[in-house]
């Protein structure tokens, strides 16, 4: 099911240069985190009105945050097109992802679920704590991966706890456990899209073309970069901030040394990974016969989230 | 890879928790991602043999929290070179007891609050609290406890005859420092955790850490030595309170009423900041009583350089993750070492003792 979560119907036309900001937001995204609801929702056999709430939700709250953080990093292109606080203004953008966070809510308000609504807000607030602590984390060469990891917790994978869980929360009253083994199960996810995502930067399984070293030059680093660096000398962690290309990079640390890191990274998250399947076996009994494919279809993501398929 | 997943509340996760569940394997328990207070705790099992010990040595080191030895030994050693002169072959031995029975309860109350927190789960929170001898699987929980009661009883049996000579002031002493011991971390509602810690640190590692040895010498506890009792223990809440800010995001998440987590980050970091002012002026008045005004002088000048990195760690740490933040402790440390060898050398140079 292709899911269009955007549709001009869904803001008012009086507003000025609105739909136009939404356009150019929606039109480029790859809509994941709705194809994840969709993918969970299939197997639960919930309405098509209720899939596409959800899967408007989390776009919604997703590009809102990518508004946001463009804004805040300062970042020129957003999905190969100018950002929109470059294109239009700070303040519009600022003001069009509160925006999008005050759709979701009207939106779910009508919907009438008052779990899905408090789990909602809550999932915003832990996103925004991400934004602001991650903020402060710009510019510090000596952060490391636990401390990141705190973060994308927040960020990340709260997202996708929510694309996990909220299908469940509309279905029926699931018991407690379900919902700690499905928040567990996003929690990894989620860490796992980050952590594959920060490979990307490093042109590592990059077959979707990304941008290389774009967080390294805007002075963040990533999961993978304050693992590649944790045992380097200061003089090395100096010229590793100055690289421009990947043929320096490999230099400055060397290609053996950065291939041992890569597999002893890839190894970690194998260990979250074979984690993940512990806890989705965990989750079968709980499900009826019907919801039971669910199972087999959400064994697949962790090679598609992380691996990007690449592994044989 | 194996992993086993129970419910809190089941009697089968006490055994593996403790490590008593099996001989030949280990149960590591799984940092929770997501739910803090999760029904449920899973566990990574592993062959013992396949775990990656370093030396017994260094598991020791680490368990007995060495690098913390100078807040609890070196305020006894500068309070035992202050009353030298006092010291003969009588009562040297009980100046010895004191040495070993602060050092049973340094590791004591380190070990215990190892167990309690791996039993009540506030180290699956997050990945840098505790030692992580239990879990890096380096040692069994019930290891760790047996170690720490043993560390308490040698505590109490180097005690004994202080109490004998001195009885009343010493069991006193002895008592209360038991007590603030087991009670720091007691199953969850110890001290620390109701945000008057830092009083018992102050004190325990502070002026009645340096009052023991005039006690056990027989002697009156004088001015100078409480005096220099005030500024370790002042020290000490200073390191702790900058520990419990790296914390003070998990501690939030669990509840946990620290004094710092109940103030804030804002309102701690400006408190750490007026520590480490007064900290610097109450250490060179230290200086410049004990020792010549230019050594004093050369004293304060070095203090200036090594405390430099706190300062600097003080002024760029902006949240609660920042690695300025989690460098503090260590070069608060460094600062607490310079000042306890400066003092040191100036009285065996200058024998300024009372």
């Amino acid at each position: 099911m292709d899911i269009k979560v955007y549709s001009k119907k869904d803001f008012p036309a009086y507003l000025p240069k609105l739909n136009a900001l939404y356009d150019d937001l929606f039109s480029g995204g790859k809509g994941f985190r709705a194809k994840l609801i969709d993918r969970v929702s299939n197997h639960l056999s919930l309405e098509k009105n209720t899939v596409h709430l959800l899967a408007q939700t989390i776009e919604f709250i997703h590009n809102a945050s990518l508004l946001h953080d463009d804004l805040i990093d300062r970042a020129h292109l957003r999905r190969s097109k100018p950002a929109a606080w470059l294109k239009y203004t700070p303040e519009y953008a600022v003001l069009a992802g509160d925006y999008l966070l005050a759709r979701v809510m009207v939106n779910l308000s009508r919907f009438g679920n008052l779990q899905l609504l408090k789990y909602t807000a809550e999932m915003i607030s832990d996103l925004l704590e991400g934004e602001w602590i991650q903020d402060s984390l710009v510019s510090d060469w000596s952060v490391e991966l636990k401390q990141l990891d705190q973060v994308h917790k927040l960020k990340t994978a709260s997202l996708f706890k929510w694309c996990i869980r909220a299908p469940f929360i509309c279905k029926k009253d699931y018991p407690e456990p379900v919902h700690e083994l499905l928040e567990e199960l996003g929690g990894i996810l989620g860490l796992l899209f980050q952590r594959s995502d920060d490979l990307l930067d490093f042109d590592i399984r990059n077959t979707e073309g990304k941008a290389v070293l774009g967080d390294l030059k805007s002075g963040y680093l990533n999961s993978f970069g304050s693992f590649l660096i944790k045992n380097l000398n200061d003089k090395t962690i100096l010229k590793f901030k100055r690289v421009e290309h990947m043929n320096e990079l490999l230099d400055v640390v060397g290609k053996e040394y950065f291939k041992n890191k890569l597999e002893e990274f890839d190894e970690m998250n194998e260990q979250s990974i074979q984690l993940y399947f512990h806890h989705l076996q965990n989750l079968k009994p709980y499900l009826s016969e019907d919801e039971q494919s669910l199972i087999s279809d959400l064994h697949k993501l962790p090679e598609l989230l992380y691996w990007r398929e690449t592994k044989k | 890879m194996e992993f086993k997943t129970f419910d809190k509340s089941s009697s089968k996760v006490l055994p593996y928790l403790t490590g008593r569940f099996s001989k030949n394997k280990i149960a590591l328990p799984i940092q929770n991602i997501s739910q803090i207070n999760a029904s449920t705790i899973t566990f990574r099992i592993v062959s013992k043999k396949d775990i990656q010990r370093p030396s017994f040595i260094v598991v020791i080191m680490r368990l007995f929290r060495v690098e913390l030895l100078n807040l609890t030994l070196f305020p006894l050693f500068i309070s035992t070179l202050i009353h030298y002169s006092s010291i003969n072959s009588e009562n040297l031995l009980y100046v010895v007891l004191v040495f070993l029975s602060v050092f049973g309860l340094h590791c004591a109350v380190f070990l215990l609050n190892d167990f309690y927190d791996h039993i009540k789960g506030g180290d699956r929170v997050t990945a840098t609290s505790g030692t992580q001898v239990i879990q890096n699987g380096w040692m069994s929980a019930y290891q760790v406890k047996r170690i720490a009661y043993t560390c308490l009883l040698f505590s109490v049996i180097c005690g004994v005859p202080l109490v004998l000579q001195n009885s009343m002031e010493t069991l006193i002493l002895g008592l209360m420092a038991i007590c603030s011991v087991v009670g720091f971390s007691l199953f969850g509602k110890g001290f620390k955790y109701l945000g008057v810690g830092e009083f018992f640190i102050f004190l325990f590692l502070g002026p009645l850490l340096t009052a023991s040895i005039p006690i056990c010498l027989g002697l009156p506890v004088d001015q100078p030595t409480l005096y220099l009792g005030c500024v370790y223990g002042w020290m000490a809440v200073f390191y702790q309170q900058a520990q419990n800010l790296c914390h003070i995001m998990p501690d939030s998440f669990l509840n946990v009423g620290t004094f710092v987590s109940r103030i804030g980050f804002d309102r701690s970091k400006w408190l750490l900041r007026i520590h480490f002012f007064l900290i610097l002026v109450f250490v060179s008045m230290l200086f410049f009583y004990w020792a010549p005004f230019e050594l004093a002088l050369l004293g304060v000048v070095l203090l200036a350089i090594v405390s430099y990195r706190v300062f600097k760690n003080l002024k760029s740490m902006d949240s609660p993750l920042s690695s300025s933040l989690i460098k503090l402790p260590k070069s608060i440390l460094v600062q607490h070492t310079f000042t306890s060898l400066f003092l040191s050398a100036v009285l065996l140079v200058t024998h300024r003792f009372l």
